[in-house]
């Protein structure tokens, strides 16, 4: 009998809220009306933590970055200016909490310490840590034994000495080995081929104010039409070479 | 010493009995699967992880029955005179406790959740290279995992009133109830997406409150259970009018003066004491089991009476 009172409720409150579903212009909506604040303010807040070449931000010079490119090229699609603001990733994840921006971006990847406190885009490219060679369909199977040239401060001397790899630094590692280790966008950008020893994964995604599920699927979607990975890759490599 | 019969149930209840086993066996694959489907498309859902918690925890009660039905149809021994009848109930009692305390955890969590106005984020979803809403995705998880159980539980429900098993009964009553959790993840979800933040903390937590409910109701009829209570309908607290029954039946003897009786439950069965005052007659024994032979076959629940001629039934 209980159960049948509850039903009485629940079939109304089911009718009602998809009626609410309909009428909204926007499925899902903001709690904290983020994009339509956006949209009215004509401005929208982008936090940037500096992380070459994804984001690069400094006192002196306009912002830049393949994350900056995408970011002002969404911006413009929404038809609003933008207000740059930089930091460090905490801060700046740390007022999104308190819904004072938009959008943060800073080379962040999934998964990541904050997912319980700030909404994150779904990945909208991945790349590596690779070793590449200069030959396409290089399937080496292991890395016993094998001279990898590294540029200097990578952090991957740890995983390549772990797979057996003998090591050499070299500011130009393409002119010094058969091998070289790097981000997988950096060995394209050489003429190398990625081969299949991958050390690392990066899941790169934007983060946004918890919730705000309207401004997350459009800034998804958006993603997905002109993030895809060669055009990721192109703005990297342009960045890097400024 | 002189253990008890072993308790025989009649063959129509037999073969009720193992249809419920048979339909226990598909409740518990069916919630296999909408445990993984749920899994798979938690995300950040406050409302469907408690919903799924509680699914995970429906598979208690079958998975107890079926151990049950295979102990207890052990015949008394030395170490056990009385029988095995009562091992359901000792794992319904142990399930429900647990349930209990689960409900109560989750209910916390979902207040703090509350409390510390948690917005749950829900962006796209990747479904075989289609971004959808997780929303929606989750709606159709949760949608799945209603159906099997209300349709298994209606199944099971005249089953367990037939062949007078409350703890099957218990299990059928929560999975009938299951589309209420469900509905109540799917409205948060929903209320998300209108923009009501709160609406899947505030669904997670009367999921929780569901939850703890029922494992209160569940523990309280066990404990009555293992404490002798009188024999009550299935289900309900109404008594089954067993002892007017046999008494009645025992004070029309023409060779009874009078006869009083008291009866308790023992897992599925029914066991008690039939006091009478006979008169003067040689072979009081021999009376004595034949009553007791007609009392028995009074109702087949019964499983056990024990016959005591008495002097008088004052105190």
């Amino acid at each position: 009998m209980m159960a049948h009172r509850r039903m009485r409720v629940a079939w109304p409150l089911l009718v009602i809220l998809l009626l609410l579903a309909a009428a909204c212009e926007r499925f899902p909506q903001d709690p904290e009306r983020s994009l339509d604040t956006v949209l009215e303010t004509d401005t929208i807040r982008i936090g940037l933590a500096n992380s070459p070449p994804w984001v690069i931000h400094s006192d002196e010079e306009d912002p830049r970055g393949a994350e900056v490119a995408l970011l002002s090229e969404f911006a413009t699609e929404l038809g609003v200016g933008i207000r740059w603001e930089g930091g460090s990733s905490e801060g700046l994840l740390e007022a999104l909490t308190r819904y004072e921006l938009d959008i943060v971006a800073g080379g962040l990847t999934d998964p990541n310490p904050w997912s319980a406190h700030v909404g994150f885009t779904l990945p909208y490219h991945t790349s590596w840590f690779v070793v590449a060679s200069p030959e396409p369909g290089s399937g080496l199977g292991s890395l016993e034994g094998r001279t990898v040239a590294v540029r200097p401060g990578t952090g991957l001397t740890r995983a390549l000495e772990r797979r057996g790899a003998r090591l050499l630094t070299a500011e130009n590692p393409a002119e010094v080995a058969d091998l070289m280790a790097g981000n997988s966008w950096e060995v394209v950008g050489q003429g190398w081929y990625p081969t299949d020893q991958r050390l690392q994964e990066f899941r790169h995604v934007f983060a946004v104010p918890p919730g705000e599920n309207g401004l997350l699927m459009r800034l998804e979607s958006f993603l997905r039409e002109h993030a895809d990975s060669g055009r990721v890759v192109d703005l990297l490599l342009q960045a890097d070479d400024q | 010493m002189r253990t008890r019969e072993p308790f025989e149930l009649p063959e129509d209840k037999q073969e009720k009995l193992r249809r419920a086993v048979r339909l226990e066996w598909i409740t518990i694959g069916f919630l296999i699967s909408i445990t993984v489907v749920m899994f798979l498309t938690m995300g950040a859902s406050q409302a469907m992880k408690t919903a799924w918690i509680e699914d995970v925890l429906s598979l208690i009660p079958p998975i107890a029955f079926l151990i049950a039905m295979r102990l207890r149809d052990r015949e008394p021994d030395e170490r056990y005179p009385y029988g095995h009848r009562r091992v359901t109930l000792l794992s319904f009692l142990a399930a429900s406790v647990a349930v209990l305390v689960l409900g109560l955890y989750m209910l916390w969590d979902a207040g703090i959740s509350l409390g510390s106005r948690h917005h749950p984020t829900l962006g796209h979803m990747d479904v075989f290279g289609y971004q959808i809403w997780s929303g929606w995705v989750m709606i159709a998880a949760l949608t799945y995992s209603m159906i099997p159980p209300f349709i298994l539980g209606r199944m099971k429900l005249p089953i367990a009133e037939e062949v007078h098993e409350q703890t099957l009964h218990a299990d059928a009553d929560m999975n009938k109830a299951d589309w209420m959790t469900a509905g109540s993840a799917i409205l948060g979800i929903l209320g998300v997406g209108v923009g009501f933040w709160w609406a899947d903390s505030a669904a997670a937590a009367f999921i929780a409150l569901e939850v703890t409910r029922d494992g209160v109701t569940n523990a309280r009829s066990a404990m009555r259970n293992l404490m002798d209570h009188r024999p009550t309908e299935i289900g309900s607290d109404k008594p089954l009018g067993i002892v007017e029954k046999v008494r009645g039946y025992a004070r029309e003897l023409p060779d009874v003066r009078d006869a009083e009786c008291r009866f308790r439950v023992e897992g599925h069965v029914f066991s008690g004491e039939l006091f009478v005052v006979l008169t003067d007659q040689p072979e009081v024994a021999r009376r004595v089991e034949e009553i007791r032979k007609e009392a028995l076959a009074i109702d087949w629940r019964i499983h056990d009476i024990v016959v005591m001629p008495v002097e008088s039934l004052e105190r």
